[in-house]
């Protein structure tokens, strides 16, 4: 078994060949005793209208991947019903902890006849719903299992054209009327798998094969078979307390567009000004209603608390507040790290946690550290994301009583922890797992454009915020005591272009940093490492005996308060206007690691 | 054989009886190929529909005798 899908929901990803190769895996694994993972045991029958061989095989690896080792009975094919009524029947030996009720269309039994009174069509609803009303009482009765019970697809064929829909006797009438007097008859333990939105969504026409169901008596079609299991894989799940409980989220790109740190709260792409933020303020409506029903809501974002927070209490179309977030972390460490601490935070396992974050970096970054949690697949388009979400069907629940659904709010009551500096030891292996190139060049003509936007627009990692015009900087950079190079970063994910502007200027003995800013998405990946490598050469090449920094504070770059102190360079004073820094050559700190190629841009 | 239809086909039955060193034959029935049931039939002929691109007709799948018989008649739905 590979190890990289332990949400049933990335298996949707997979043909049905692929799925079917993963399915013998499993079993043989099973018989060779190597499971992959651990996996709770349960007992799961399956009792269909159709042959249920395909769809056995499939449920099973859908149920591993949701962290069930099942052992599967089959009733045989034609049994569904007498196999519930024989009180001799394997079943009932089986002693199931879930019992899957899949009736089909063909299950239905006679409908009514033409031009039948409505008062008749009524009474055969309500006879059909009441038939499977004792079957579940019966099975109940000798059984302690949970039944899941798929209600009916809506009829493909309309004989009545459109007046399928108006009139009490047609088949579509009768299949709708039957599903709702199934769900106003369901009794506990009894929940209903909804087939009809199920096959809807997918395509009616995709789901059912006629041609299958004559070959083979399987009602459904192979490319359908992936969307039931992890339906039905759900469903066993939740029985199990398999369920998951928490969506974490980022903020800039997740929860509106743009990037509130360098953008200001005014500027983000939310509401109903731009088609991109009506889509961003959708998702959070969404994932409101989620809360709503007791889903926790949790924080999860690279950026200054004070930042991060400003939108949720001052942008006016900001739908989701404070008090909607379970457990709010935003800081500039480690997301897998910051996602421990959410589960620690609310007293959820990591296995409850599903990870949103439009970021593929930060993504790769979880699931490679933190294999329990479920990692959404995100769109890249904001307008997919609440589907992507719902498509998983991450959140189901048994039933919803006013107690779950308050549950949020104790746990929002109890946030707020005093924070602790933790670190991943597997930090530096996540690091070289990203691949990181970065090309160290002199400033071009062509690189113009991108620094000066950079010098103009860079808040958050701008040591002292000095805004070069780009006149100014042609100028600086033709002069001799001036110095300044640009570095672009990419990693197995693709390139982030130019991310770092310095500018070295010769002052006395010392080369002063006068300006060095870089995009704050590069971060804690050894960027600031490098730079300093790269600025103690052009030092050493220049005659200077030490390099000389200030820090400046401004309203946004607090997050590179420490940066100087960090990488080893010595306070020399400090007044309201910064602080001033010096690192001598002659005692230079040790090369500070970092995991990043390192190369010379190719002169513009 | 250097036939692409034959060889494709071929790569098919691999797949679908996770036999990555079967070799294809004219005469071969299910028969002589492991796991090549009733039910396993339905799936490798709904495999070779969309690595073919072709359908077959419900009483194509449940008559076809052999290998040959299915090369022929994946041919011929390929010329038209």
């Amino acid at each position: 078994m590979t190890a990289d899908a332990r949400d049933p929901a990335a298996l949707l990803q997979l043909s049905y060949a692929e799925l079917s190769a993963r399915a013998d895996e499993l079993r043989a694994a099973r018989e060779g005793g190597t499971l992959a993972r651990p996996a709770l045991a349960r007992k799961v029958a399956l009792l269909s209208g159709s042959t249920t061989q395909y769809l056995a095989r499939l449920l099973d690896l859908f149920l591993f991947e949701s962290g069930i080792d099942a052992a599967l009975y089959e009733a045989p094919y034609g049994s569904l019903v007498a196999c519930v009524l024989d009180p001799d029947s394997e079943l009932y030996r089986f002693q199931p902890d879930v019992t899957l009720l899949l009736p089909h269309a063909r299950d239905l039994g006679p409908l009514p006849d033409v031009l039948a009174p409505a008062d008749d069509v009524a009474r055969s609803v309500e006879r059909a719903a009441g038939a499977w009303v004792e079957l579940w009482q019966t099975l109940l009765s000798r059984s302690h299992t949970q039944i899941v019970h798929a209600n009916f697809e809506l009829p493909l064929l309309r004989g009545l054209g459109n007046l399928e829909a108006s009139l009490p006797f047609g088949p579509l009438a009768f299949v709708r009327a039957l599903n709702a007097e199934l769900a106003r008859r369901r009794i506990p333990s009894v929940h209903l798998l909804d087939l009809e939105y199920l096959t809807s969504v997918f395509g009616l026409e995709r789901a059912v094969d006629a041609r299958n169901y004559y070959l083979s008596k399987q009602h459904f079609s192979f490319a359908f078979l992936p969307t039931l299991c992890l339906a039905l894989a759900r469903q066993v799940a939740l029985h199990a307390g398999l369920a998951r409980k928490c969506v974490a989220l980022d903020l800039d790109g997740t929860l509106w567009g743009g990037t509130v740190g360098d953008d200001g709260v005014e500027r983000l792409a939310l509401g109903p000004d731009s088609a991109e933020g009506e889509a961003f303020q959708d998702f959070q409506r969404y994932l409101l209603r989620l809360k709503q029903r007791g889903v926790l809501l949790a924080v999860c974002s690279k950026n200054d608390p004070e930042n991060a927070r400003a939108p949720f209490e001052r942008h006016p179309h900001m739908l989701l507040k404070l008090d909607d977030i379970a457990c709010f972390v935003a800081n500039w460490e480690d997301k897998a790290a910051n996602v421990v601490r959410i589960a620690e935070t609310l007293n959820i396992g990591l296995d409850s946690i599903v990870f949103v974050d439009n970021s593929a970096e930060e993504r790769h970054r979880v699931r490679g550290a933190l294999p329990a949690v479920h990692v959404l697949d995100l769109p890249e388009d904001p307008a997919d994301y609440a589907r992507a979400l719902d498509a998983g069907a991450y959140f189901e629940l048994a039933e919803l009583s006013s107690e779950a659904a308050a549950r949020t709010l104790s746990f929002t009551e109890e946030r707020r922890r005093v924070e602790t500096q933790r670190t991943f030891t597997d930090y530096d292996a996540y690091l070289r797992s990203l691949e990181l190139r970065a090309l160290v060049g002199p400033i071009g003509a062509a690189d113009l454009p991108r620094v000066c936007e950079l010098i103009k627009r860079t808040n958050q990692f701008n040591l002292r915020t000095v805004r070069h015009s780009e006149a100014d900087l042609i100028r600086l950079l033709a002069e001799p005591e001036n110095v300044g190079f640009q570095l672009s970063l990419s990693d197995r994910f693709g390139s982030y272009g130019i991310i770092g502007v310095v500018l070295l200027t010769k002052r006395g003995d010392a080369l002063f940093i006068d300006t060095w800013l870089m995009s704050c998405r590069v971060l804690n990946k050894g960027v600031e490492q490098l730079v300093l490598g790269r600025m103690l050469r052009e030092a050493a090449a220049r005659g200077a005996r030490r390099l000389l920094a200030e820090y400046r504070p401004s309203a946004k770059n607090g997050m590179v308060r420490g940066l100087y102190p960090r990488l080893g360079f010595r306070p020399l004073s400090e007044d309201e206007t910064g602080s001033s820094y010096e690192l001598s050559l002659a005692d230079p700190p040790p090369a500070l690691p970092h995991f990043i190629e390192e190369r010379e841009a190719p002169p513009a | 054989m250097t036939d692409p239809t034959f060889a494709k086909l071929q790569q098919v039955f691999r797949q679908v009886f996770r036999a990555p060193s079967l070799e294809l034959r004219e005469e071969m029935t299910a028969a002589d190929v492991r796991g090549w049931d009733s039910l396993k039939h339905v799936e490798l002929m709904v495999a070779v529909e969309s690595a073919f691109g072709v359908r077959f007709k419900t009483a194509e799948v449940a008559s076809l005798e052999n290998v040959g018989a299915l090369l022929g008649k994946l041919r011929q739905k390929l010329a038209r």
